[in-house]
């Protein structure tokens, strides 16, 4: 009975909190004088009004690509003065109707709009409201700084390259110890899983809604760290405490809003750089990013400024952090490794001290985290017993700290120019060839997924001097590969899947699968056994215009050098109706400085080539 | 409807307010498959159950998309439970670094200490592999792990 009428009074309560407003005295003259100010000075032509409503220009003018109530005049998303007009005369009167729909006054729920109008159209104190819920809610978060996350690449996944961005609100009292209950701010995609094929064709055009969410640091980052394997970067801005304040305040505005989510262009990144535009429009951010928006790009946008970023912390997988355990093992420990996730025991007879035993149940446990959240088998009962293993042995280890963890700001730019020259058959070429994104092979592989390959939309073409004779080469829509270390725990498939067209749109598809395995004698450097399907348009010309070849592939990959990549593949395909051939094809990547390369190539058709790249941000 | 309404308005913040913890549920145990991860790659989707803004989000210990002080160490618990077993085991790690500070220990000696303490009563917070989240707390407070350093 008590829980009832306790509840009665906090309905009530917060009716009068609604009903408020009506006390403040608005005055219709006021009200119209500020309409005269904005007037005057066609404030709705101000930069920061036209950040403020997320207007972009387009063939018909200004338009905001979020809906709902965050536009207050019907018109407001295309119209930036209506909006404006609407906005002043919303905000600064009674506005019963707004109110209601808000479940607060408006100008407490539009209250960056509310900051910088106060600033522009010198507003009495008498039409400010106090908006004591909103202050509340502020000073109980407490942010006075802020953070952007990266979220590096997932070793299994080379598409996951791209990476995520995300914001963490960094409330100063968390400092020691308690950062992770700070909180994440995250702009995703609201996608339904279930809509099967069409879900990706419908990421790709903008057919899910972006929204902004927020939840609790840890929560946030247990996807990423744990069930995704991305490793984390923080970056650290040097901003203003009032500026986070008015960071937060637009934050609050587009809650209830959503805009159109474009995984190339739309997306988390860009909303990102467009918020710091927000509240530092002379940063201009997002106007650096013309064709698309890569996270990791943005990070380095956000870097190339200077003085933006205050400091960097890395925050290392399960995964990075199993891999790094199991690394650090010596040849008995490992063996007793193997014993141990299979009998859920190291067997007495391994002689090793404590601490070494205590070494191989911390790396076992989080063997079978990891298996747990990569394929989703239960292992709780297993990693149980090897916990209570290792905790009867004590504190007899300590955290291990971070090796030069590399930031994936440093890594190159992920579009490319190549300029260069090559011979083909005897025949001299002169070649030009763009990369839309994303990393070769041979490049140094600094916060990318280690000996993998993802380039995305390449352009590749020549002339050939001797034929005066301009040819498209090679277009590439798409190629990948992924090669993944079998260790005597994991074992993972490597993959590469390809997909080109050549000159005369004649397709060639490729698509291989097998092991990959470290090499301990020379450094840095991984072979992989494939099985190989290729099918390939020939020229109209020759003997067989349609050619399907398959058969195994050896690739051979070695980054021992820093500078220097290195790769080797050779495949014996079986054809039909022909002879099996050996395909061979060798390239080498020097990096001559950040984001300038040189490379050299040649292959068994007698193609040779040497081109020099420059990486840039699109 | 209108009953429906009233009663949910009435009774629903009770429905949290027993030992039930968090009720974040399925909220943090997001699913794995093949086609979720390429959400994650490609879209970084919501894990539909997420889809709460930045001010309306709700479980037993959240209120306004914020947890409550009063259950930051069972929030904390529920979400990242099979982590905080895993770092008492071994007796080190960040998380049980945070929960040693949600626990009142400001310095790096203290929050060793805990550390220590808890690694020592490994099987009283952690009895089993199936041990719950609220019983992970009231483990931790029985065991006076939670007490290493109140009035210090």
């Amino acid at each position: 009975m008590f829980a009832k009428v306790l509840n009665f009074s906090i309905v009530i309560f917060l009716l009068i909190l609604v009903k408020a407003p009506d006390i403040w005295g608005f005055s219709i003259s006021r009200t119209d004088s500020y309409l005269q100010k904005a007037r005057e000075s066609r404030l709705w032509e101000h930069p920061k009004w036209i950040k403020l409503g997320h207007y972009q220009k387009n063939l018909t003018g200004l338009q905001s690509s979020f809906r709902g109530p965050f536009f207050l005049d019907e018109k407001g998303f295309n119209s930036p003065e209506a909006e404006l007009t609407k906005s002043i005369q919303v905000l600064f009167s009674d506005s019963p109707e707004q109110t209601t729909q808000f479940t607060r006054h408006p100008q407490c729920q539009f209250l960056a709009r509310r900051r910088w109008l106060i600033k522009e159209l010198q507003v009495s104190p008498e039409d400010i409201l106090p908006c004591e819920e909103r202050v509340q809610w502020k000073k109980n978060l407490g942010a006075t700084s802020v953070a952007v996350i990266f979220a590096s690449a997932d070793i299994s996944n080379p598409a996951s390259s791209f990476g995520h961005t995300f914001l963490k609100l960094i409330n100063p009292a968390n400092a020691k110890n308690k950062d992770l209950i700070d909180y994440g701010v995250n702009y995703a995609a609201d996608a339904d899983e279930n809509d099967g094929i069409l879900y990706g064709i419908r990421g790709l055009f903008g057919g899910y809604r972006g929204v902004f969410t927020m939840h609790p640091y840890h929560q946030k980052i247990r996807e990423y760290i744990n069930l995704e394997g991305r490793d984390l970067t923080e970056y650290h801005l040097s901003l203003t405490a009032e500026e986070v304040d008015e960071m937060i305040d637009h934050l609050l505005e587009l809650e209830r809003t959503s805009a159109p989510y474009f995984f190339l262009t739309d997306n988390c990144s860009y909303e990102i750089l467009y918020l710091l535009d927000i509240i530092r429009p002379q940063l201009q951010l997002s106007d650096k990013l013309t064709a698309w928006a890569i996270p990791a790009d943005t990070v380095k946008i956000i870097d190339r400024q200077s003085g933006l970023i205050a400091g960097r912390k890395f925050k290392k997988s399960l995964s990075t952090d199993y891999r790094e355990s199991y690394s650090r093992l010596n040849p008995l420990q490992k063996k007793a490794l193997d014993t141990a996730v299979d009998k859920l025991k190291i067997p007495d007879d391994y002689e090793l001290d404590k601490k070494e035993k205590a070494e191989v149940y911390e790396t076992g446990m989080k063997y079978f985290a990891v298996v747990n959240y990569r394929s989703g088998e239960n292992t709780e009962d297993k990693k149980y017993t090897l916990s209570g293993m290792r905790a009867e042995l004590g504190p007899v280890t300590s955290e291990t700290e971070n090796k030069n963890p590399l930031y994936p700001e440093t890594s190159h730019d992920s579009s490319a120019f190549y300029f260069g020259g090559g011979s083909l058959d005897g025949t001299g070429y002169s070649l030009l060839k763009i990369r839309m994104a994303f990393h070769d092979l041979e490049q140094r592989d600094i916060g990318m997924v280690p000996m993998s390959l993802n380039n995305v939309g390449v352009i590749e073409a020549r002339y050939y001097e001797e034929l005066k004779k301009l040819t498209l080469h090679r277009f590439t829509f798409l190629n990948l590969i992924n090669t993944v270390p079998v260790t005597p725990l994991d074992k993972d498939f490597s993959w590469k899947a390809r997909i080109e067209l050549l000159d005369s749109f004649r397709p060639d598809i490729e698509y291989a699968i097998g092991y990959s395995f470290d090499l301990s004698l020379i450094r840095n450097s991984r072979v992989s056994f494939l099985m190989t399907a290729n099918y390939l348009k020939d020229l109209p010309n020759s003997q067989y215009e349609h050619v399907g070849q398959a058969g195994p592939e050896i690739l051979f990959i070695s980054k021992t050098f820093e500078r220097l990549g290195f790769s080797a593949a050779i495949a014996y395909l079986g054809r039909a109706q022909q002879e099996p051939y050996l395909r061979f094809k060798a390239k080498a990547n020097y990096e001559l400085r950040q984001n300038l390369d040189l490379q050299l190539s040649g292959d068994d058709k007698r193609d040779y080539q040497i081109s020099i790249l420059k990486n840039f941000i699109f | 409807m209108l009953k429906t309404v009233l009663f949910t308005l009435l009774f629903g913040s009770f429905a949290f307010a027993n030992d039930a913890g968090c009720g974040l549920g399925g909220q943090v145990i997001k699913s794995n498959t093949k086609l979720a991860q390429l959400g994650a790659t490609f879209l970084n989707s919501l894990s539909g159950n997420q889809t709460f803004g930045i001010s309306s989000g709700t479980s037993g210990c959240t209120a306004s998309g914020l947890v409550k002080n009063e259950k930051q160490i069972e929030y904390f618990v529920e979400v990242n439970q099979e982590a905080l077993t895993r770092e008492i085991a071994q007796g080190h790690g960040e998380k049980v670094n945070t929960l040693a500070a949600l626990n009142g220990c400001a310095t790096d000696a203290q929050a060793k200490a805990f550390a220590a303490k808890a690694q020592a009563s490994f099987k009283t917070i952690v009895p089993a592999a199936n041990t719950t989240a609220v019983d992970f707390v009231s483990n931790l407070k029985a065991s006076s792990v939670a007490d290493v350093c109140q009035g210090s």
